[in-house]
């Protein structure tokens, strides 16, 4: 009769703490819904959000379960009524607002299309041969690599390669590169430095830099740079893994000097050694890598940067994602106020070369930008300058835009934004050769 | 005039096969998807096939909790699956955003490994408990005292 009772007891005890485990969700539900919802700068919330908007479709599955749980867990009669129709109320509008960046995706869909229409003309799909369609993702979504991950693909990788040592800053770039046993591929070895996010200071290539990417266009025979660059040490601290032989007191010229470094190698000792294709290169980079991308696509050939990098490569396309357009405001603001010597009224060209948009001139080549909408951090106005600048000088430029996707919304790669952008870009990338 | 009535017990005995059915579908294709991840229309259709037998496992739990008598013996063991189930169901749902999450920021090592373990044991925790608890329900449909049908 004890034991009984001892059972019965320990069954009440196990409801009670699944009950308040429950509770406790949908209490961190609702911190997360309004995350979401509402853009509020503050350090914490702010990097919050830039993860939360990537995982809401499984945080939708767990308020739906969990709401299922508790309504199983009300066991007295008159509680029942009440109790259970504000648990579906909670649960339901919990599982809806995460459910909306999936439910937008279409509308994602609708905008890159548009701009591929605009971009290539209607039929810019039959430009595309079936033999390197085959590789490419068939659909802009899918189940599969949104909840059970989108795979490392086969490719060669070699890390942490030097390529700059000052006495100050050493920097090391990965390569990832198609296996040598695979016969033509839409790639077609051609070149792609990517340039890590980080807000000048801190970040890392590879594990800060969507390295599953980088594998997935190398094994569509894409020749990818992941390189390092040098970082402002302004003694601040983050959580984003940044390596201290990059830090230093280092300014936007140098980080694209030390760029142009690395195309004057990439011409006289890696193309041989990864048989990279150097009429064929592009440059991709997120956030402040997007802002250099854009200075270093886009001022290849102006004077202002005359010298920096190698003449032997042709840049066929540029990639920056959730990109800082203008250097006014960006780097009027401290610490990043040491990235440009002086400030915009005693060193106009600077703050002019150091923005993006206002390198755009008609032998540029074609750019492809992702851009989230929930994006506080670098919002829309900055795409749409770059591309309004590009579009006057009769350059194609396409802006894919994301309705919730926050700053940093595409290092998950199966998340709902992320798999619509890689079947826009690795279509970009082919066209664009 | 269509005069369509009702019934619960057809309506879980349909379930439970399209659930039996669309696990053990999602079972195969998922181990087809784990050894060859390729880009193939064949997996566009397994996302779908395993993302609604989610959705009809959760269905059979809402019908079950309406329609079990749980005084019975069996009733209630059913009962019981179906908290194991949604509990495990959650617990693999972690384990797939976690697994996710990892193999999203590791090239290489153990972390890697693990992202890629919890990935494949959350997908089969559900797939795999949710084909059990389906079986369990249809090969049960017809005992007497165990439903609240009438």
């Amino acid at each position: 009769m004890i034991e009984v009772f001892g059972i019965l007891n320990k069954i009440k005890y196990l409801k009670h703490s699944i009950r308040l485990l429950c509770a406790l969700t949908f209490i961190v539900g609702i911190f997360f819904a309004i995350v979401l919802l509402f853009p509020i700068r503050s350090g914490l919330i702010t990097s919050l959000s830039y993860f939360i908007t990537e995982i809401t479709g499984w945080l939708m599955l767990i308020y739906f379960l969990t709401t299922i749980l508790l309504l199983k867990l009300i066991t007295k009669k008159r509680q029942k009524n009440w109790l259970s129709k504000t648990i579906i109320v909670f649960g339901l509008i919990l599982t809806s607002i995460n459910a909306l960046p999936l439910i937008s995706t279409p509308f994602s869909i609708q905008n890159a299309e548009n701009e591929f229409n605009i971009a290539y003309g209607p039929g810019w799909r039959s430009q595309i041969p079936s033999s390197a369609k085959s590789h490419f993702l068939p659909n802009q979504f899918n189940f599969y690599n949104y909840f059970i991950g989108f795979p490392h693909r086969e490719c060669n990788v070699e890390t942490d390669i030097k390529y700059y040592d000052d006495g100050e800053i050493k920097l090391y770039f990965d390569v990832y590169y198609p296996k040598t046993s695979i016969g033509q591929l839409p790639g077609n070895y051609s070149v792609i430095i990517k340039l890590h996010p980080g807000s000048w200071q801190y970040g890392d290539k590879s594990i800060g830099n969507v390295l599953v990417l980088s594998k997935y266009l190398a094994a569509q025979g894409y020749v990818v740079f992941d390189i390092q660059y040098g970082l402002l040490d302004a003694g601040g601290s983050s959580f984003i893994p940044t390596p201290d032989y990059v830090k230093g007191n280092v300014t936007l010229h140098d980080m694209i000097s030390q760029i142009g470094n690395f195309t004057k190698q990439l011409e006289t000792t890696y193309s041989n050694v990864y048989n990279a294709n150097l009429e064929s290169v592009f440059i991709m980079g997120s956030s402040a890598g997007g802002h250099l991308t854009g200075v270093v696509g886009l001022g290849y050939n102006d004077p202002y940067f005359a010298g920096n990098f190698s003449s032997a490569l042709t840049v066929k396309g540029i990639v920056p994602i959730y990109a800082p357009n203008f250097a006014d405001p960006y780097f009027t603001r401290d610490p990043l106020t040491k990235l440009i010597p002086g400030d915009p009224t005693t060193n106009p060209l600077a703050y002019e070369k150091f923005t993006p948009s206002n390198l755009a001139d008609p032998n540029d080549p074609p750019a492809l930008l992702y851009q989230g909408l929930r994006d506080d951090l670098v919002p829309l106005i900055n795409a749409e300058t770059i591309k309004a600048s590009l579009n006057e000088n009769g350059v194609n430029c396409m802006v894919l835009t994301f309705p919730f996707a926050a700053h940093a919304s595409d290092l998950i790669v199966g998340n709902s934004f992320s798999q619509v952008w890689v079947y826009y870009l690795e279509r970009f990338l082919f066209l664009s050769q | 005039m269509l005069d369509y009535n009702f019934n619960p017990k057809k309506v879980l005995q349909s379930l439970s096969k399209i659930a039996i059915f669309l696990n053990v579908l999602s079972c195969a294709l998922g181990i087809l998807y784990f050894v060859i991840s390729v880009n193939s229309l064949i997996y566009d259709i397994f996302g779908y096939i395993f993302f609604i037998s989610w959705l009809v496992n959760i269905f059979i739990i809402c019908m079950d909790n309406k329609y079990l008598n749980k005084s019975s013996k069996l009733g209630k063991k059913i009962n019981r699956l179906t908290y194991y189930y949604l509990s495990s169901f959650i617990g693999s749902i972690l384990l797939l955003a976690f697994g996710n999450i990892l193999t999203s920021f590791f090239l290489k090592g153990f972390l890697l490994i693990l992202g890629r373990l919890m990935i494949i044991f959350g997908f089969y925790i559900i797939t795999l408990f949710g084909l059990h608890f389906s079986l369990s329900t249809f090969l049960n449909i017809d005992d007497r005292g165990v439903w609240n049908f009438e």
